[in-house]
């Protein structure tokens, strides 16, 4: 049997790792754009804050690939698919025969139109590295000194700049934060996760960063960047900022060019039914590119998530090798904002929900959103106090119709 | 056999994806971290760090759980000590 994989992160080289297991006589294909060995992009926060080493990055050694049997054709690029006749062609020329095709491209990071020196960008090892340069060239000022607060209101060099709202934006202030640097915070919403978040939690989020010296300037549309081939600051619907290095966080978005010869559906994402499996029977797809129909939300979820991309990326493997498995795991998203926690759980799409219940701690520290449709926990938003993220996390995986009506969650003396 | 797990809290997220793995071993605390728990229970009360006797079932378990760890904060050494996740 042939198997062939489309990129080499968390999902294909944990979906060869178990073909390899499932299927010792195969051949097993893995094609990536990149060139380095699986790291975690999760970690990158770490390298850039000088807390780990690059070579800890690192899941599995460049040697891994061969000793395992797995022919890794890396530093190219899938150009088209032909389902009808089962071959991938590639960038090196050479067409790929399969059995099965697995498909975990990931996603790209969305970039601004200009490119001047001091644009960063947070989405992969290169970006990291190249962030590290970026800061390195920031003149010695207060920043210096290693985890001091940067003089408020200082000179051009020593400010930085986010643009975004959302978890990108939230490892650039981290970052930036922990060096010292003097920031600008602008963004489309009025809050952090505006569109997920409501508004109250948000609130909690914008005061707590402007408590922490952050200029914070909510509902900024995005103009463009000053400064020519060098970064002097960018403009927004609010005002022009200055600044040397600016962070970017747009958001992602997939790459479905390669797809154009095929009738693969898509959506946000590749559409898979709960076995991962395309709308071609012998494709498949996981991690950040696929969007699968979610057995706990009932509907089709991308999230760009590692343990989900792990997990799926052994799931597809099982159901490559003639397995049956759905993929069932109720992925939540965790990070500290500045010292704020924030975990997003499952389906948190307020749109999507029948009902939305605030549920609150008595000091409005801490702030849950429950999103809540045919009678059951779909999903959750916890901001600040987070210790009952495991127990809606266990409601959602039971499946089971919530015993009270949805008001009677709204109090927290009320147990979930 | 014996296994050693450390969960490292400077690494530790608070991603929770150990729990979900292996509920049984690994346990979120106040603070968004994970405690280190033996077959459910917290002999001597809570900690980072423990070494138990498992069985190789529940072994591939725990290193699933590692792995799904996005900082690979969660460290597995076998009995003579040698760290056998994350593999370096």
């Amino acid at each position: 049997m042939n198997y062939v994989i489309i990129g080499a992160g968390p999902a294909g080289t944990t979906a060869a790792e178990e073909l390899r297991k499932l299927a010792p006589d195969s051949h097993i294909t893995l094609i990536s754009e990149d060139t380095e060995s699986l790291y975690s992009k999760v970690l990158l926060p770490f390298y850039l804050k000088g807390k780990i080493d690059r070579d800890k990055l690192f899941v599995k050694k460049e040697t891994w690939y061969v000793e395992n049997n797995i022919e890794w054709v890396a530093g190219e690029t899938v150009e088209a698919i032909d389902t009808k006749n089962k071959f991938v062609a590639v960038s090196d020329g050479r067409e790929y025969p399969y059995d099965k095709l697995l498909i975990c491209s990931g996603c790209d990071a969305r970039k601004i139109e200009e490119d001047p020196r001091g644009v960063s960008y947070l989405r992969t090892l290169a970006d990291a590295d190249h962030l590290l340069q970026l800061m390195n060239e920031i003149p010695s000022c207060s920043h210096s000194q290693g985890g001091q607060q940067g003089v408020a209101g200082g000179d051009r060099e020593c400010r930085v700049g986010i643009y975004g709202g959302r978890f990108i934006a939230c490892e650039y202030l981290n970052i930036f934060h922990h060096w010292g640097f003097s920031i600008t915070l602008a963004l489309r919403g009025d809050h952090l996760w505006n569109g997920i978040l409501d508004e109250q939690s948000g609130r909690l989020l914008s005061q707590h960063l402007i408590e922490k010296g952050i200029d914070f300037v909510p509902g900024a549309q995005w103009q463009g960047t000053l400064g020519d081939s060098e970064l002097t600051g960018f403009k927004t619907s609010k005002g022009e900022f200055d600044c040397s290095l600016l962070g970017v966080g747009m958001g992602v978005a997939p790459d479905f060019s390669f797809l154009k010869d095929t009738e693969i559906q898509t959506g946000v994402g590749i559409l898979t039914n709960e076995f991962l499996q395309t709308s071609d029977p012998d494709v498949y797809a996981a991690g950040d590119i696929a969007e699968v129909f979610d057995v706990y939300a009932r509907r089709h979820l991308r999230l760009g998530i590692w343990a989900r991309a792990i997990a799926q990326g052994r799931i597809a493997a099982q159901n490559m090798t003639g397995g049956e498995i759905p993929f069932k795991q109720v992925s939540s998203f965790s990070m500290s904002v500045l010292g704020v926690d924030v975990v997003l759980i499952a389906d948190c799409d307020p749109k999507q929900a029948q009902q939305v219940v605030v549920r609150k701690n008595n000091d409005e520290s801490g702030i849950i959103q429950l999103f809540i449709r045919g009678n059951k926990i779909v999903g959750a938003t916890l901001v600040g106090d987070v210790t009952e993220r495991m127990l809606i996390t266990k409601k959602i995986q039971t499946d089971e119709a919530l015993p009270q009506e949805p008001e009677y969650y709204q109090n927290p003396q009320n147990s979930l | 056999m014996k296994i050693t797990i450390k969960v490292d809290p400077d690494l530790c997220i608070g991603a929770a994806s150990c729990v979900t793995v292996a509920p049984d071993t690994f346990q979120m605390n106040e603070n968004n971290k994970a405690w280190v728990l033996d077959h459910g229970k917290e002999p001597d009360g809570h900690t980072y760090e423990r070494t138990f006797e498992v069985s190789d079932d529940e072994k591939e378990e725990i290193i699933l759980a590692a792995q799904s760890c996005p900082t690979l904060a969660v460290l597995i050494y076998d009995e003579e000590g040698k760290q056998i996740f994350p593999e370096n």
